[in-house]
């Protein structure tokens, strides 16, 4: 037998092509799984609806305290995100419990819940439209809804995507303001009498609690509220340290067998970074580039230097706040 | 937020009602869970289409809970084993039944046998069918779409450009998947304790 010879490719072509199932039977399970899904979407949308409509009628019929007894039991709260990331001592209450428990990985939080975290401690999670929320140690949230937040106390980080990005926009109250994003990268802060905004990229409208101050904060820039209403704006880099607890949190998911550029965007979008190619050929040869390996517990920079010392690539970041990719010279 | 696509993303998007994600994951997943059923079925094909639809049907309904975990396509057939087992023990005597350990204790046990062809022509063109049958469901198995990538090379003869432009990436990267669709292959069939050498003789000498 000759050694030039593709031995496997002559036994996948012997073995043939994998027997397609007959037309009929695809026809037959599809109408019956379009139906099961079709009915799992509207059993969905009727519960987001009979919750908002009991939740209303409630608020409308009676007060406060009778409002308690009409909520939906915990476990029919709709559920508004999932952990993705958990470090350290992280609890959550949940809806209508007096008890904190310790947050299990990959547990979905459901509306109504608090979570908080110690000393050392961080959370990331996802909702469902893929906004990442991340919370510091020694901070306390109530997630209200899908798109309403309560920061009690402590540092929030939203990535809700791309300014084009079509989801609903999310409001982080506290006690002195509001912060809403508008297709944004930020950073909200609480304290007694005091609220900090950081934005990293697009805007964030602010809302103070116990005046008609409305500002605007945009990209690269930090505003401080106080419950006055008196608003202080300083210029804050989207590169700066500071925001290194939130790109901890930050995870690109399982990167097995996926391309490169995706995972170079990732990264550029935790460093608050541009993401640069060293000439038209890198570029189209990044493209070309597949991933292997695990980025598991490291941050984005970490991840980023492992990941290319597998291929003929390298970064170097430039004085302008980019991510500049280049090939190895050897 | 991981703009890198996942498994979860779409599991998402398919709950939000996006019928092209659904359609895109059905139009995957029923050939391969057919074919995994029908192996698991002795080969009745009436009881295949009511397992996949009834697996089909299973995980919508409970599509919510897949937190991305594990890949996808794994979580379908962890809930087509279960559907198998379910009706195993309603009709074990009626239906050929086989767990997956059972199937590859067969699969090497057909190889043990082929390293010895029986003389007898028939027995060796039902054992050559059988093989053919075990390696199809091992390609089914590999993961992503290393099993097409292998068919679309081997057996329709498409160049590297063709795949890259079917899985929509570059001539390198269809390269690539193609080098690691081999390995994987390999890997399979050794960890029965096959090898492809030795497959291909013995495919040969019977065909």
């Amino acid at each position: 037998m000759s050694t030039s010879r593709d031995l496997l490719g002559e036994v996948v072509n012997a073995v043939g092509r994998r027997p397609a199932p007959p037309r009929e039977d695809y026809e037959y399970v599809l109408e019956s799984a379009m139906a099961a899904w079709r009915r799992k979407v509207r059993s969905r949308r009727r519960r987001r609806w009979a919750l908002a409509i009991a939740a209303s009628a409630a608020i409308a019929a009676v007060g406060g305290a009778t409002l308690l007894r009409w909520l939906p039991p915990r476990g029919l709260m709709p559920v508004v995100a999932v952990t993705a990331v958990i470090r350290a001592d992280v609890t959550i209450r949940a809806p209508r419990e007096r008890d904190w428990h310790p947050l299990q990985p990959s547990a979905e939080v459901a509306a109504g819940s608090r979570l908080r975290t110690g000393a050392r401690a961080g959370l990331a999670l996802r909702l469902d439209d893929g906004t990442s929320v991340r919370l510091d140690s020694r901070s306390e949230l109530e997630l209200q809804s899908a798109t309403t937040m309560r920061l009690l106390s402590g540092t929030l980080y939203v990535d809700s995507g791309p300014a084009d990005h079509s989801s609903a926009h999310l409001r982080i109250e506290t006690s002195t303001g509001t912060a809403t994003d508008v297709g944004t990268i930020f950073e909200v802060r609480a304290e007694p009498g005091r609220l900090r905004v950081r934005v990293r990229e697009g805007r964030v409208q602010v809302d103070a609690s116990h005046s008609a101050t409305h500002i605007e904060s945009v990209a690269g820039e930090e505003l401080e509220l106080n419950d006055s209403g008196v608003p202080r704006h300083r210029r804050f880099a989207p590169t700066d340290p500071a925001w290194a607890w939130a790109e901890a949190l930050s995870s690109p998911g399982d990167v097995e067998n996926r391309p490169l550029l995706p995972f170079l965007a990732w990264v550029a979008r935790e460093t608050g970074r541009k993401l640069q190619f060293q000439g038209p050929e890198v570029e189209a040869h990044a493209r070309e580039v597949v991933l292997h390996g695990k980025t598991r517990d490291l941050t984005p920079l970490q991840a980023l230097d492992l990941m290319l010392s597998t291929t003929d690539l390298e970064y170097m970041l430039s004085a302008d706040e980019a991510i500049v990719i280049r090939r190895r010279f050897e | 937020m991981s703009p890198l696509h996942s498994d979860w993303a779409v599991s998402r998007r398919i709950l939000a009602g996006d019928e092209a994600a659904f359609r895109a994951l059905f139009d995957e997943y029923f050939p391969r869970l057919y074919r995994f059923a029908l192996a698991r079925l002795g080969g009745n094909r009436e009881h295949a289409r009511e397992l996949v639809q009834l697996t089909f049907c299973k995980a919508f309904e409970r599509l919510d809970s897949y937190r991305g975990e594990s890949s996808l396509y794994g979580w379908f057939c962890q809930i087509c084993r279960n559907c198998i087992a379910d009706q195993g023990r309603d009709r074990m005597r009626e239906l050929d039944y086989r767990t997956g350990a059972e199937e590859d204790a067969t699969l090497e046990q057909i190889l043990e046998s082929l390293r010895a062809p029986a003389a007898d022509e028939p027995e060796s063109q039902l054992w050559r069918a059988e093989l053919v049958h075990l390696i199809q469901t091992a390609l089914d198995c590999l993961p992503g779409h290393y099993s097409d990538v292998l068919e679309w090379k081997y057996v329709d003869g498409l160049s590297v450009k063709e795949i890259g432009d079917r899985l929509a990436i570059g001539p390198k990267a269809a390269e690539s998947c193609l080098t690691r669709a081999r390995a994987a292959f390999r890997d399979a069939i050794a960890a029965v304790g096959g090898s492809v050498d030795w497959l291909a003789q013995v495919m040969g000498d019977i065909a």
